[in-house]
């Protein structure tokens, strides 16, 4: 293969690599972090909801950014992990497939909400993601 | 020597074993004392969700039956053990329908049940206990009109609950001092709106805040001088928040969005309002009329 092209496609790659990784690298590794990442998308959908101003592009953008974090989210609790200063409840390491479950439904809601594409479409799945958020903390989240 | 004090020992447990029957005796309300009353159900509806009741006596299996019913019968852990919340439903073999007026309006008001026994204050009655009976019996009124569930009682994994249950009598003396139905219920403060006395009602009464929101001692009585200023979860783990100062603490910017926080919780974008079992709390009240929901917002708002 010719020198240059390997240093083309060597550059193209790196490019790339930072592109997708800089998408990534705002992204929180910690649970908390993670929640408070979907809080962000979240206060965002909720301004949308109370101010009438459908965006679907907005709109979808902040629900695939949920659904990232919540795909996250999934192996951010391992045995062990329940002790310290978490407001995870052991409810969670008592009762996974109930919070596996939960975590299902919130990330089913927002890939229903990244689909939308007119206002009524939005409300109907704004409130199911609100719902499906709060169904989990309702059981799992201690404090 | 041997005899004369075996005979003292066995003297002095017997007085002993007197003295505590005598002081944890549970104290009842008699019929008589019950003043009439044509019930109200829709009255008795908005106390069902100001109570909180079905988040205690929900049914154990949702799948077989109406989550909206208290059939009870699901886990609920306690400091003493886990206890089984019994089935409140108007099923007369299993739940409450062949109960009488003055019966329900022991349990909800003093924590006695039918045969004479005092209910576990897990059942939050010392908060119960400044409902009015007039308001009791309307609750009795909407229970009663409920579609009756078959739930028969769990045995609770409490240890010798005989004993338990006739201890809770001392404790009682301790935390539930009142002896006559109108001490209770407190009079409305003339120097306050009739939405601040109304939201002071409904919190102090069938909200039960304190319950969770006031610390207690160490015999688990809630500290009366600390009212609703936070205190342990009964997880025995976390903390509940107080609720003093909530909009000089820059926790609500004023009266309307406490309410509104209220009202719509974690879904209308208040964090912290899913946390710690409140979220099931918030339910309950957002199914409050509007009114109410602002006179409790008004009330806690006064709280510096």
């Amino acid at each position: 293969m010719k020198k240059s092209s390997l240093v083309i496609a060597g550059f193209v790659g790196v490019v790339m690599t930072a592109f997708i990784g800089s998408s990534f690298a705002a992204m929180p590794d910690d649970r908390e972090g993670v929640m408070k990442d979907v809080m962000k998308s979240f206060k965002v959908l909720i301004g949308i909801s109370k101010s009438g101003q459908f965006d679907a592009a907005v709109v979808n953008k902040e629900a695939a950014a949920i659904i990232a974090n919540l795909d996250k989210f999934k192996d951010l609790f391992p045995d062990g992990s329940q002790a310290g200063d978490t407001k995870a409840s052991p409810e969670i390491w008592k009762d996974r497939a109930g919070f596996e479950a939960a975590r299902n439904n919130a990330r089913d809601a927002a890939v229903n909400l990244a689909k939308v594409s007119d206002a009524t479409a939005f409300k109907a799945a704004f409130d199911a993601q609100s719902a499906a958020c709060k169904g989990c903390h309702d059981k799992y989240r201690a404090n | 020597m041997t005899r004369k004090l075996f005979a003292t020992v066995a003297i002095v447990g017997l007085a002993a074993l007197g003295a505590f029957l005598w002081a944890s005796e549970p104290v009842e309300i008699a019929a008589s004392q019950l003043p009439p009353h044509v019930p109200d159900k829709a009255n008795g509806e908005i106390l069902f969700h100001a109570g909180g009741c079905i988040s205690c006596h929900k049914p154990a299996d949702t799948a077989q039956t109406d989550p909206n019913l208290p059939a009870g019968g699901a886990p609920l852990a306690t400091p003493i053990g886990t206890l089984y919340p019994p089935n409140i439903t108007p099923d007369v073999k299993t739940g409450i329908g062949a109960w009488s007026d003055v019966e329900f309006v022991n349990a909800v008001k003093r924590g006695i049940s039918p045969s004479g026994e005092n209910y576990v204050p897990a059942f939050p009655y010392t908060s119960y206990a400044h409902m009015s009976v007039d308001d009791i019996l309307d609750l009795k009124a909407y229970l009663m009109s409920l579609k009756p569930v078959s739930s028969p009682r769990h045995d609770s994994g409490v240890p010798l609950p005989w004993l338990v249950r006739r201890g809770v009598g001392l404790w009682k003396r301790l935390a539930l001092p009142e002896t006559s139905l109108a001490d209770a219920t407190p009079l409305p403060d003339p120097s306050q709106s009739a939405a601040w006395n109304r939201g002071a009602y409904l919190v102090n009464g069938p909200g039960h805040c304190a319950e969770c929101h006031t610390p207690r001692n160490v015999l688990l009585v809630p500290e009366a001088a600390k009212y609703l200023e936070g205190g342990l979860h009964p997880n025995g783990r976390t903390k509940v928040p107080s609720l003093h100062d909530l909009i000089g603490r820059g926790l609500f910017k004023d009266v309307n969005d406490l309410a509104d926080g209220l009202k719509q919780g974690e879904e209308g974008g208040y964090d912290n309002m899913s946390a710690g079992g409140m979220g099931e709390v918030q339910s309950n009240l957002s199914k409050l009329p509007d009114a109410d929901i602002k006179a409790i917002a008004e009330y806690l708002a006064s709280l510096k």
